[in-house]
């Protein structure tokens, strides 16, 4: 029966890492493409703004919203945080009960 | 007792690792479960949003009116409102309801302008498009991320 905690711990510290290594793409890209439709709408109200096809109170009250897109486009990138945060807990619990069940099954 | 010790040593390591274990066993749990008939759901009503304000681009100037629209307008809502229901009733989904509420505020708010105003512009058409895929974008990928669960 052996269980070095020292291994143990480092074990679940390169299983977090591994974990957030993968999932990290994910939520780098969302928030890339979250600015980059910004900026594109920005673009479009702008131009629609400059050629009168939309009114001033119109162009006003869109651009408004866009804070209230901003606020739904953080609570997406919360529920992928929380999702990154849940897979590399899960990842070192996995390491921590793999290590005691080896060194438990001798009794 | 040294010898006592080293007769009930296994005994002792298992009590001492038995709570060790109970919690390695544990899951954490931060987000609801993925529901992929949930994501289709979302899917098709962001498509059906897509098409009426397609359409409305489409159409001529009479047929920009309210009404032409009305039962369109309708049937999204109640999708936005079947999507809203079933996320308030999961547990740890208050980020989703968060952004299916905004969602849903901006769609009333889309329709009632149409309404007052009755016929609404190419322009202001496209820009209302644009911004309920910007708002149905984090609604979807908020599902996508939790198939990323493992």
């Amino acid at each position: 029966m052996k269980f070095d905690i020292d291994e143990v711990l480092t074990n679940m510290l390169s299983a977090v890492k591994k974990s957030l290594k993968t999932d990290w793409p994910f939520a780098k890209e969302t928030a890339n493409n979250f600015f980059q439709s910004r900026k594109e709408r920005l673009d479009l109200l702008t131009s629609l703004r400059l050629s009168n096809q939309l009114s001033e109170e119109f162009y006003e009250s869109r651009i408004l919203d866009e804070k209230k897109i901003l606020i739904s486009e953080l609570h997406a990138l919360a529920i992928i945080s929380k999702v990154l945060a849940q897979n590399a807990a899960n990842a070192a619990f996995d390491i921590l009960e793999k290590a005691l069940k080896a060194a438990l099954s001798p009794l | 007792m040294t010898e006592k010790l080293k007769r009930y040593k296994s005994l002792y390591v298992a009590i001492i690792c038995f709570p060790l274990m109970l919690l390695a066993s544990c899951r954490v749990s931060l987000v609801p479960a993925y529901d992929a008939a949930l994501q289709t759901q979302i899917e098709n009503a962001a498509k059906a949003t897509d098409m009426l304000y397609l359409k409305m681009m489409d159409a001529s100037m009479n047929d920009k009116e309210y009404a032409t629209y009305a039962q369109d307008y309708l049937n999204i809502e109640g999708e936005i409102n079947a999507i809203l229901l079933k996320n308030e009733i999961r547990p740890k989904s208050e980020d989703i309801v968060a952004s299916i509420k905004i969602l849903k505020d901006y769609f009333i708010k889309a329709k009632e302008d149409h309404v007052k105003r009755n016929v609404l512009s190419n322009a202001e058409a496209l820009i209302y498009n644009e911004q309920l895929k910007a708002l149905w974008k984090p609604v979807l990928i908020e599902e996508m991320a939790l198939s990323k669960v493992r």
